[in-house]
C-alpha cells in the first residue's frame, strides 16, 4: 500500500521556490492498479519519485508498504520494493550491454548469481527483446530502448511497480503488448501498480484513476466515472476519449445512447443497435 | 526545391555481428509545402531515415538531394543544410545542454546574422508559440523541467531558426492532450505559411487528422506512400504492419462491420460525426 498525505515539494531553484507538489494525496491499495493523468509539469514524476525515496519528503506524510518514507533507514528497502521505469529510458541505462544492464539491478540487490541469467532472459523475452542481449542500449531504436528499460525493472520482480509513461515511444502493437504485461502483473501476480500516462484510453482498465493538476489531486474514482465527466476532464486539461466526445455530440444533436461508451467497440455496438 | 531520396540504403555496424540493415533501397520525393507523416513499427528505420535526411549518416548506397545538391557530395556546404532543415530528434531532452532555456533556444541562431535584440525577440516568439510564458521560463534551467516541458523547449529551439523543412521524430510523445493539440495546430499553421513538415509518429490520430501524405515503413522498406484516406482504408493491412489507424477511421470501420453504411474513407472526427448523424437521421450522407 502507498499512502501519501499532503505532500509538498519544491526543487530548489533560482528565483524563488516553486511548489512542484502542493498538497498531493494519493492512496494505492495492495494489488490495486492506479492510473495518474495530468498536464505537463503538474508533478506526476515528482510524486512517484517519492515512492522509492529518490526524492526526500519535505512536508507531509508518506508510507509505502508499511514503511515511513521519511526515515532514512528505510531508503534501501524502498528502492528494493518499488521498481520504477522512468519517462526517458536513457536515464535508466547503466551498462553498454543490454543483458548486463538488465542484470545490474539483480546483482545490486544480491540475487543469487546462478539465477540471474535466467531472469534476464525471461524479462527480455517478456518485452519482446530476446536476441538483443549483446547489443548496446544506445544502438537501439527509441521503442526498443523503452522495452529494455522495462525489462530491467521486470527482472527485479518488485512488489510495487511504477510506470512513468512507458508506452510513449511504442507502436500500437507494442503498446498493446506492454499494457497486457502490466495487466497480467496486476491480475495474475497481484502487484501494486501506479501507471502515469497522457493517453486516457490507457487509463480505462485501471481500477482507479487520479486526475492531477498543479501539484495536487483534483479527483479520483473509477475510470468510467472520471473519463466520461466532460467538465472534470476540461478542468484537468484532458480531452475526452473519442467515444465520449461522440456520445456528447450526438446527445446535443438529439440522439441519446443508453450509456456513455468508453471504447470504440462499445460505441460501435451502441450505434449499430440504435439503427 | 524538393528533397529527393534516391535508392537509399543504410546499414549499421557493417561487418560486425551487430550488422543491421536499417534502410533498404528507399526512393521518394518530398515537395515544398507538403505535410508528411511517417509511420512504421518499432525499429523499422524511421529515425535512421531522419538522421540520413539531416546529413548525420552517410548512406551505404544511394543519395539524398536537397534543393538540387547531393548533401553527401564532397563540395556540399553543410551549414547550408543546417539553416534549411530543422530537426527535432526522438529524445530531444538530450539536445538541451545550456544553462538557461533562453540560451538553449538561442543556440541555433548563433550564425544567423541577427543582432542581440533580434535574437531575444526570436527566442521569445519561439517559446511563446510553444506555449510558454517567456518571462517565467527564460531563465530556468532546462535540466529542471518536466519531460513534456523539455520537449517543448527543444521544439522551440528548432522553430527559432525558422527552417524551410521541419523534421520531427515523435514530437508529441510525452505531450499532454492539450499540448498535443496546440502543437499540431501550430505546425499546421506553419505549414500553411509554406514550411514543409515531415513528422514521424506512432499516433495514427495525429497523422490521420493532420498529415496530407503518409509514408509507411516496414523492416527498412517503403511499403506505402499515399494519403491517410488511401492507406487507412485497408485496416487489416495496417494491422499486419503492426500499425493502427486513426480512432475515427477505426470507428467507421467497426460501424461498417456492424452493418452501418458509413463511408470508409473517413479518417478524421470532423467527417465522422456528420456521417454518423446523417445516418441516424436516415438521410443521404452530406459532409
Ligand atoms: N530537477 C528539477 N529541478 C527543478 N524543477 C523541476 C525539476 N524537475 C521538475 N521540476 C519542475 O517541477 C514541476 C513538476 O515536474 P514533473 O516532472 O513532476 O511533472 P510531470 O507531471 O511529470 O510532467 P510531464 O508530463 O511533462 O512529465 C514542473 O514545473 C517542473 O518544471
Ligand atoms: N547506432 C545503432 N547501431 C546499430 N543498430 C542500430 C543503431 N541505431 C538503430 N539501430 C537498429 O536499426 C534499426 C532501425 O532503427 P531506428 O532507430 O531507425 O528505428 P525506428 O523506426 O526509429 O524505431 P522506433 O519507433 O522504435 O523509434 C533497429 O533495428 C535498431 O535496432
Ligand atoms: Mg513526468
Ligand atoms: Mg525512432
Amino acid at each position: 500500500m502507498i499512502k501519501a498525505k499532503d505532500l509538498i515539494f519544491s526543487y530548489d531553484c533560482e528565483g524563488g521556490r516553486h511548489r512542484s507538489l502542493d498538497g498531493a494525496c494519493i492512496t494505492v491499495r495492495d494489488g490495486e492498479l492506479v492510473a495518474v493523468l495530468g498536464h505537463n509539469g503538474c508533478g506526476k514524476s515528482t510524486l512517484v519519485k517519492h515512492f522509492n525515496a529518490l526524492l526526500e519528503v519535505q512536508k507531509g506524510e508518506l508510507t509505502v508498504a508499511g514503511l515511513d518514507a521519511k526515515s532514512e533507514a528505510n531508503i534501501w528497502t524502498l528502492r528494493r520494493k518499488v521498481g520504477m521505469v522512468f519517462q526517458n529510458p536513457d536515464n535508466q541505462f547503466v551498462s553498454s550491454v543490454v543483458a548486463e544492464d538488465v542484470a545490474f539491478g539483480l546483482e545490486n540487490y544480491g540475487v543469487d548469481g546462478s539465477e540471474i541469467p535466467e531472469r534476464v532472459s525471461a524479462a527480455l523475452a517478456l518485452v519482446g527483446m530476446a536476441g538483443f542481449e549483446r547489443r548496446s542500449p544506445h544502438m537501439l531504436s527509441g521503442g526498443q530502448k523503452q522495452r529494455v528499460a522495462l525489462a530491467g525493472v521486470l527482472a527485479m520482480d518488485p512488489d510495487i511497480l511504477v510506470f512513468d509513461e512507458v508506452t510513449s515511444m511504442l507502436d500500437p502493437d507494442g503498446r498493446r503488448e506492454v499494457l497486457s504485461v502490466i495487466k497480467r502483473l496486476h491480475s495474475q501476480q497481484g502487484k501494486t501498480i501506479v501507471m502515469i500516462t497522457h493517453y486516457v484510453e490507457e487509463a480505462v482498465f485501471a481500477d482507479r484513476v487520479y486526475l492531477m493538476h498543479d501539484g495536487r489531486m483534483l479527483a479520483d474514482g473509477a475510470p468510467r466515472e472520471m473519463l466520461t465527466d466532460l467538465e472534470l476532464l476540461r478542468r484537468t486539461g484532458l480531452t475526452p476519449p473519442t467515444p465520449v466526445r461522440m456520445y456528447h455530440d450526438l446527445k446535443a444533436a438529439g440522439f441519446e445512447l443508453p450509456y456513455c461508451p468508453l471504447t470504440n467497440e462499445e460505441l460501435a455496438e451502441e450505434l449499430c443497435r440504435l439503427k | 526545391m524538393p528533397i529527393e531520396v534516391k535508392n537509399l540504403s543504410f546499414t549499421y555496424s557493417a561487418g560486425t555481428p551487430f550488422e543491421t540493415s536499417a534502410l533498404k533501397n528507399i526512393s521518394l520525393e518530398i515537395k515544398n509545402g507538403e505535410f508528411i507523416g511517417v509511420m512504421g513499427h518499432t525499429g523499422c528505420g524511421k529515425s535512421t531515415l531522419i538522421r540520413a535526411l539531416a546529413g548525420l549518416l552517410r548512406p551505404s548506397e544511394g543519395s539524398i538531394v536537397v534543393d538540387g545538391s547531393d548533401i553527401n557530395g564532397r563540395r556540399y556546404d553543410r551549414s547550408k543544410l543546417r539553416r534549411k532543415l530543422g530537426v527535432v530528434f526522438q529524445y530531444p531532452e538530450c539536445q538541451l545542454f545550456e544553462t538557461t532555456v533562453e540560451k538553449d533556444v538561442a543556440f541555433g541562431l548563433k550564425h544567423s546574422g541577427l543582432n542581440k535584440d533580434e535574437v531575444t525577440e526570436r527566442v521569445r516568439w519561439a517559446l511563446e508559440i510553444c506555449g510558454f510564458d517567456f518571462e517565467k521560463i527564460a531563465k530556468a534551467s532546462p535540466m529542471g523541467l518536466s519531460g513534456g516541458e523539455k520537449r517543448r523547449v527543444a521544439i522551440a529551439g528548432v522553430l527559432a531558426v525558422k527552417p524551410e523543412y521541419l523534421i520531427l521524430d515523435e514530437p508529441i510523445a510525452g505531450l499532454d492532450p492539450l499540448g498535443r493539440e496546440a502543437f499540431l495546430e501550430l505546425i499546421t499553421g506553419l505549414n500553411a505559411d509554406g514550411m514543409t513538415i515531415i513528422m514521424v509518429s506512432h499516433n495514427a490520430d495525429c497523422i490521420g487528422e493532420y498529415a496530407r501524405r503518409v509514408l509507411l515503413l516496414n523492416g527498412g522498406e517503403l511499403v506505402g506512400d499515399g494519403s491517410p484516406q488511401e492507406l487507412f482504408s485497408d485496416v487489416e493491412r495496417m494491422r499486419s504492419l503492426h500499425l493502427g489507424v486513426s480512432r475515427s477511421r477505426e470507428i467507421a470501420w467497426l460501424l461498417k462491420k456492424g452493418g452501418m453504411d458509413i463511408p470508409q474513407d473517413i479518417c478524421s472526427y470532423d467527417r465522422l460525426l456528420p456521417a454518423v448523424l446523417a445516418h441516424l437521421r436516415g438521410g443521404d450522407e452530406h459532409d
